[in-house]
């Protein structure tokens, strides 16, 4: 009785969300638009059935006996499904009968046939009532699914372990491909052996290609590693003692990142460069915010200030052509001059004050930008800039700055990662935990809040001078407040003071727009949802610092503790569990 | 050489109208053991604060190690003329682990530079061998040697304790403030800590002042 309550809770919660989201219109905004050949609305239906099945059945298994059933959570989820899709079915014939569009201007005849998927209103509806009962049980069992298989230990290690060779074995085999098809325009011998079928398949010329293969690839490979787990046990454990997982994967990201954009074609290596310029800013911020723990909201200012300095120094506005090894050290040394300027006045300020001052900085020097025409010809922005020269090679083409890019943001992340492996770096993150003990430890706070504004915005002046090199003219209205949200967000998705983290952010939060081109006007309300979601279920991001993961578990449990009350209170001196690893006491070195 | 590590005249501190610290004078003479021992709320920790520069005394000089006057230092600066503090409610940095606490601490006497540290200079990889060492040898000595590589926040309580000992070690100071050390601790820990604390003076020759609610 109590799973069914449950599941028609949960039910009635997911209907009224999905009619919301019609009374929005976001169903007659995707009408047309499909995704890997399913409509979107279809893809919204049985996502939305899913998600209430899973939810109801989390929920039902929960409310009904200590011990979790298949039977109970199982009901839930149909019941959920049903009165989810009982409630739509009743919406749905509601607007078939009646004229709503006085009230709901989104609610057109057209939207009845979206909803019920062309099959009109008898058949449609009973579609919405059968099909949720069953995309709601398929809900309930997924989520026993996920319950049964992460009872053995071990079972992520073997499927990480198959995924993570399956994406070796895709990344080789495609990087292969590209370099016998890059080849094979100089070179006619190689050119029947780049027509290999198998070559053809990969060939990564598309972005939405290698994104399908990695994801099948990376799949398969996982449920191959699930697979032999539960076929031979103590096979898939070797597995995944012998696989170097990590080391795989880092070198397939390499890889991709170096081989597969030669044959990707002009307009996707302008995403990527794009993603490289946001990497950039990315790494910087992260120094100033991630590390050091100064809130920064202005910190598109300095990216403008790298931007503008090389359009200075390259433009035929003003008579000047500087070569690119000039300016950039001009371009960085502006740049982090700002950053000292701007951190001068706000030294003694912390978390939302420090946040509110560095938001007007970037707001007060947009505005100069736009302001002082003479110099920077206001909004009319700065025209012809020279793309940069690097020796005698002219770099043109999106591909030649991808390059170009991919240089800079390796070399900055190197930069970075070994200022964190540095006296340095303990130091930003010791100011970060406690300002007053890091001084009481010795550490000149003023300097070193200072170092970090001015490395951040040094990398975001190479960031915004290699972008004004890309674009060739640049504008005021290029350097919103919306560029620095884009960089903490990035940021905070990928994981605050992890290097790989802010690539997995920058690669997902730019990437991700230009491969849902059909949601492009709701692209902010992805935004939104996607950091509330990530926040909900990943708070340290998607790729953590180790230090990062355990800051924010400890406050989670800290909170947990204060909710629930501890079968037995721990007397302060008792020694708490410590970590999973038991230790021996002659251990130690 | 003089005799008197620190010499405090008059020192005076206010908030508002509440003078929390009223008018101390106190003399530390080198390789000695001093308490100050007060209830709750008697001001010990401020006069803590004034002494190691978080908090600037309304009145009152401070003359450290017969020579410096500490009116108007950050407290990095007198971290790095040699005084060291604990504190009362104890705070680490709860994310590193005990070792890198105690690197933090050494900070004021290492010298990388953002040079060395992009370029793993010999002087990068000279200092960071010697300061993990040294690191090593502090929390040997304090007796958490073997969690080392445990997150600061996992470590029993008084051992929490000790970690932050070493911490204020590995600054080389002459001076140590301890602030209640002793404070929520069973009476086995509180022995082992006196032990300490005794150690501290004997062996390595350092002046001591110690906040205490009792006697002991």
């Amino acid at each position: 009785m109590r799973t069914v309550s449950t599941g028609l809770r949960v039910g009635l919660l997911f209907g009224t969300v999905l009619i919301f989201t019609v009374l929005v219109g976001f169903f007659n905004a995707f009408a047309e638009a499909k995704l890997a050949g399913v409509s979107i609305p279809l893809w919204m239906l049985v996502l939305f059935g899913l998600w209430c099945g899973h939810i109801a059945a989390r929920r039902g298994a929960r409310s009904g006996q200590a011990e979790y059933s298949l039977g109970p959570s199982l009901v839930a989820g149909a019941v959920g499904g049903l009165t989810a899709g009982f409630l739509l079915a009743a919406f749905t014939s509601v607007i078939a009968r009646y004229n709503l569009r006085e009230a709901f201007e989104n609610i057109v005849p057209a939207t009845v046939e979206i909803l019920t998927l062309g099959a009109g209103v008898p058949a449609g509806l009973v579609w919405h009532v059968v099909g949720g009962t069953v995309v709601g049980s398929i809900g309930a069992l997924a989520w026993n699914a996920g319950r049964r298989l992460r009872t053995p230990a071990g079972w992520q290690a073997s499927a990480k372990a198959g995924a993570a060779l399956a994406l070796g074995l895709y990344v080789a085999l495609g990087s292969l491909s590209a370099l016998l098809a890059t080849l094979a325009s100089r070179v006619p011998a190689v050119v029947p052996l780049a027509q290999l079928p198998l070559l053809r398949l990969v060939h990564p010329d598309d972005l939405y290609r290698v994104l399908r293969l990695t994801l099948m690839a990376v799949g398969a490979g996982g449920a191959a590693g699930t697979v032999l787990l539960i076929l031979s046990p103590d096979r898939a454990r070797r597995l995944a003692r012998q696989v170097p997982v990590e080391r795989i994967a880092v070198l397939s990201f390499l890889l991709m990142a170096i081989i597969f954009p030669l044959t990707l074609g002009s307009y996707w290596n302008q995403v990527l460069t794009t993603i490289g310029i946001f990497v950039m800013m990315g790494l910087g911020l992260n120094v100033v915010v991630g590390f050091a723990g100064l809130l920064d909201l202005g910190y598109v200012a300095f990216f403008a200030i790298g931007a503008y300095t090389y359009a200075f120094l390259n433009s035929p506005k003003y008579g000047l052509s500087v070569n690119f090894w000039i300016a950039l050290p001009i371009a960085m040394a502006a740049a982090a001059l700002a950053g000292i300027l701007l951190g001068v006045p706000v030294l003694r300020m912390r978390g939302d004050y420090l946040a509110i001052v560095t938001l007007g900085f970037g707001e007060i020097i947009r505005l100069v930008l736009n302001n002082q025409v003479e110099l920077t010809g206001g909004p009319q922005g700065i025209l012809e800039i020279r793309p940069p020269q690097i020796f005698s090679f002219l770099i043109n083409s999106p591909v030649e700055f991808y390059y170009m890019i991919l240089v800079g943001a390796v070399l900055v992340a190197f930069v970075t990662a070994r200022l964190n492996h540095s006296r340095i770096g303990r130091a930003w993150i010791a100011m970060r935990e406690d300002e007053d003990v890091a001084r009481a430890m010795g550490i000149n706070t003023v300097n070193y809040k200072l170092l970090a504004f001015a490395v951040g915005a040094s990398f975001a002046g190479i960031a915004g001078m290699i972008f004004a090199a890309r674009q060739r003219s640049i504008f005021p209205a290029d350097f919103g407040l919306l560029v620095s949200i884009e960089a903490l967000s990035l940021i905070i998705i990928g994981g605050m003071g992890s290097i790989p983290g802010v690539i997995a952010g920058a690669v997902v939060l730019k990437g991700l727009p230009e491969l849902l081109r059909a949601l492009q006007e709701y692209r902010l309300l992805l935004y939104g949802a996607l950091l509330v979601i990530m926040m909900l279920i990943r708070p340290e991001g998607l790729w953590p610092s180790r230090r990062r993961a355990r800051e924010i578990h400890e406050l989670m449990d800290e909170s947990q503790l204060a909710v629930e009350p501890m079968p037995a209170a721990p007397s302060p001196a008792a020694p708490p569990p410590r970590g999973s690893t038991p230790r021996e006491p002659g251990a130690a070195p | 050489m003089n005799d008197i590590i620190l010499e405090a005249r008059g020192v005076t501190k206010r908030f508002g109208g509440l003078v929390a610290v009223n008018h101390v004078d106190l003399i530390i003479e080198r390789q000695s053991i001093v308490g100050l021992i007060g209830p709750n709320g008697a001001g010990k920790t401020t006069f803590f604060n004034c002494l190691t520069g978080l908090y600037t005394p309304d009145e009152g000089t401070i003359l450290f190690d017969g020579r410096y006057p500490l009116a108007g230092l950050a407290p990095d600066q007198i971290t790095a003329l040699g005084m060291s503090r604990t504190f009362q409610n104890i705070r680490l940095f709860n994310s590193m682990t005990a070792l890198e606490n105690v690197l933090v601490g050494m900070h004021c006497r290492t010298k990388v530079n953002l040079l060395d540290a992009i370029f793993h200079t010999r002087r990068y990889h000279e200092e960071e061998q010697a300061t993990r060492r040294r690191a090593m040898e502090l929390l040997e000595y304090v007796g958490i040697a073997q969690y080392a590589d445990e997150i600061a926040a996992n470590l029993p309580y008084g051992d929490q304790r000790r970690l932050e000992i070493a911490r204020a070690l590995a600054t080389e100071p002459k001076l140590l403030l301890l602030d209640e050390p002793t404070a929520g601790m069973n009476p086995r820990e509180t022995d082992q800590t006196t032990e300490l604390i005794r150690r501290l003076c004997d062996d390595l020759g350092l002046s001591i002042l110690l906040s205490s609610m009792t006697w002991g």
